[in-house]
């Protein structure tokens, strides 16, 4: 219980620096569901806290002076941290603007990191060792690699919104590949360091009958022979080449983020390419492993996360299953505070994505913005009135407030299905081939996420404690300007009663003097001439 | 050797956005506002509190009251003619916050040793002056009025 009321006695303290400070009382909270949770993930809370926080902090309140002082106002000086404004007052929509254009590439450096890391933790014990001489090879089937059918995109399409230059995204320079393999052209290619040095060459094998007609990919870790730049990465450090090669890709762009948000809400890009619902499923139980991860601290909680961990029981599995075959049609079904709505995006919310790659930053925003208001248009515009005309949504506000914060829950999730793509899971694999000579057999990102759950379970968390850092920061700052405001009321209040005091003193003086003067002019007889002037 | 995952690495100070204990506490701590110290009054102006009335709980009571509107409460008797039971329980509280505080109440006054002494007296040989200070700590009481 101390875990929830650590997280209600936050409330309370900020509803008495509200009333304080003259705010508007918070609306009842005792009843919040993010409060009464025991999941440990606290995103949801901290959303809900913000939420909570006044954007806009009334005028300074006027210190009523208490009569008896008649003590002199007091003209004192102190700033208080300015709240950000924000037009529309949606919370949500500003963390969610914030994390995709000021704190994206921290949040790109974190999870590199943790890939890193999550590698390094899950398949060598976090130690370090040399590439051995010859150096590690991997052939397989390209769907061991390409766990979501990423390689069946056409990015030309709508799905260009998930790829990026071939020179910067592995996924391409792999699409490419194995494009130019299936069209017959011999295909082998190096992927190179930031220096140009070799990484890794990947070469596409045309199908044979001993691979079941099945084309393959080879990955070689670069050995100074299959690729033309002469690098040989035998004998050098394990942990290098993952840097280097973490260091190469770009994880992901704003662009794919935007493109797998949209994916992953309604199936958007998925509907228009025809990816199988058994895919679109497997994606949906990553979701659900993703959420539950979240939803324990393996170091309080009693629980082992093993195979069992990620089983689920037959109505999770049924929902699931609906919500695959939705987003295989290109819609969801929400519940955005209105009861459940079916919700669709049109594509051509897509259409200026690609514009995101060559941006300013003002544009970026500007190209966001549009994104988002579309899109939010999209699930809460217009509703159908009963004689048949389209009106404004009088529940516009929440079910946009409750969109933006949807967006925000599933940023975990979204994070990891742009991590779960050849560019991760081939190196996974090659690693995984290095130190235990055999290559994972997964098919899909859920079995991917069971073979392979202490990385993928490392990974998760570092997305969400960055995810928690830019929404901690952001309540720190709002509630900073509620607190000064609070510390300025103290320190005031102090400086007028030590006046009042001193003021109390001098009219007791005063007073004390005038009742003598009154004694004497009544002992000598002093005729008041007051009357006579 | 693997490392401990449960051991916190985090300087002190920091916070741990992998621990939602650290995060918890890092917020809680927020609202902990630093105490700001009262001004001490001159000496000289202590000493001329004696001038001052002293207090009355019929005036704290009628300041509290007449008060009441800034919290949006209605001052007066109520619509039945009665006088308001909020206003009479306002009355009883400060004479009773009054009575223990004149009554109840205890101040101890302690006097720190370095007071600056100056005496004259005298003795067979004639007058004598002494300047120097208080070695030892004096004590005192006082009464609120």
């Amino acid at each position: 219980m101390a875990f929830q009321n650590d997280k209600n006695e936050l409330f309370e303290q900020m509803g008495v620096f509200k009333v304080i400070t003259g705010l508007p009382k918070l609306k009842k909270f005792n009843s919040m569901e993010s409060i009464n949770s025991k999941s440990k993930n606290l995103l949801p809370y901290l959303l809900d806290l913000l939420a909570a926080i006044p954007m806009q902090l009334p005028e300074k309140p006027k210190l009523e002076k208490p009569e008896f002082l008649n003590a002199p106002d007091i003209n004192l000086k102190f700033s208080v941290p300015s709240s950000p404004k924000n037009k529309d007052g949606n919370s949500a929509n500003r963390i969610l603007m914030e994390i995709l254009t000021e704190f994206l590439p921290t949040l790109i450096k974190i999870i590199k990191e943790g890939v890193i890391q999550g590698i390094k933790a899950g398949l060598a014990c976090g130690t370090d060792f040399t590439i051995p001489n010859p150096t590690p090879e991997l052939t397989t089937t390209i769907d061991k690699i390409d766990l979501t059918d990423m390689m069946k995109l056409d990015p030309n399409g709508p799905a260009g919104a998930l790829f990026g230059d071939s020179t910067k995204d592995f996924n391409r320079f792999f699409l490419d590949i194995i494009t130019d393999g299936s069209n017959g052209n011999p295909s082998s290619q190096t992927w190179v360091d930031r220096n140009g040095a070799g990484l890794i060459q990947v070469t596409y094998n045309q199908p044979t009958s001993s691979t079941n007609n099945q084309p393959t990919i080879t990955l070689k870790v670069a050995d100074g022979v299959v690729n033309s730049d002469g690098f040989d990465r035998s004998g050098t450090s394990f942990h290098d080449f993952l840097v280097d090669y973490i260091n190469s890709v770009e994880l992901f762009s704003i662009k794919n983020v935007m493109g797998t948000m949209m994916d992953a809400m309604t199936g958007l890009i998925s509907s228009v390419n025809g990816i199988g619902v058994d895919i679109l499923i497997s994606q949906n139980k990553m979701d659900e492993g993703i959420k539950k991860i979240l939803d324990i601290d393996v170091c309080t909680d009693k629980v082992v996360i093993d195979n069992s961990f990620y089983d689920f029981g037959n109505e999770e599995l049924s929902f699931m299953e609906r919500n695959a075959n939705n987003k295989s049609r290109g819609i969801s079904v929400m519940d955005l505070g209105c009861g459940l709505v079916e919700v669709a995006v049109p594509l051509s919310i897509l259409d200026n994505v690609g514009d995101l790659d060559t941006a300013t930053p003002s544009q970026t925003k500007v190209i966001l913005e549009e994104i988002l208001i579309t899109a939010g248009q999209s699930v809460a515009g217009v509703v159908e009135a009963p004689n048949g005309e389209t009106v404004p949504n009088i529940n516009a506000p929440t079910m946009k407030l409750n969109f933006d914060t949807s967006q925000i829950l599933n940023f975990p999730s979204i994070l990891m299905r742009m991590v779960i793509t050849p560019k991760i899971v081939g190196l996974y694999q090659i690693s995984h081939q290095t130190i235990n000579n055999i290559v994972l057999n997964v098919s899909d990102g859920y079995d991917f996420s069971k073979a392979a759950r202490t990385f993928f379970e490392y990974v998760t968390r570092e997305a969400l404690a960055a995810l928690l850092e830019i929404v901690f920061n952001r309540i720190k700052k709002e509630l900073m300007a509620l607190i000064s405001r609070v510390v300025i009321k103290i320190v005031k209040e102090k400086l007028k009663f030590y006046i009042g005091q001193i003021t109390g003193i001098y009219l007791a003086k005063a007073e004390a003097a005038k009742n003598a003067l009154e004694e004497k002019r009544e002992t000598i007889s002093i005729p008041d001439t007051s009357n006579l002037i | 050797m693997a490392a401990n995952r449960c051991l916190d690495t985090t300087p002190p100070g920091e916070i741990n956005f992998k621990n939602y204990k650290s995060i918890l506490t890092g917020l809680l701590n927020l609202f902990k506002i630093p105490m700001v110290t009262q001004q001490t009054m001159p000496t000289p102006l202590i000493l001329a509190t004696k001038a001052k009335p002293g207090m009355s709980p019929t005036q704290i009571a009628s300041r509290i009251i007449s008060r009441q509107s800034e919290a949006g409460l209605s001052v007066g008797a109520l619509p039945s003619g009665i006088t308001s039971p909020g206003e009479i329980m306002e009355r009883i509280r400060i004479e009773e916050l009054y009575r223990a505080i004149t009554s109840e109440a205890r101040i101890d006054v302690a006097i720190q040793p370095g007071t600056t002494l100056q005496a004259t007296g005298g003795n067979a040989g004639g007058p004598i002056q002494v300047i120097g200070t208080v070695l030892g700590i004096a004590g005192g009481n006082a009464q609120m009025t």
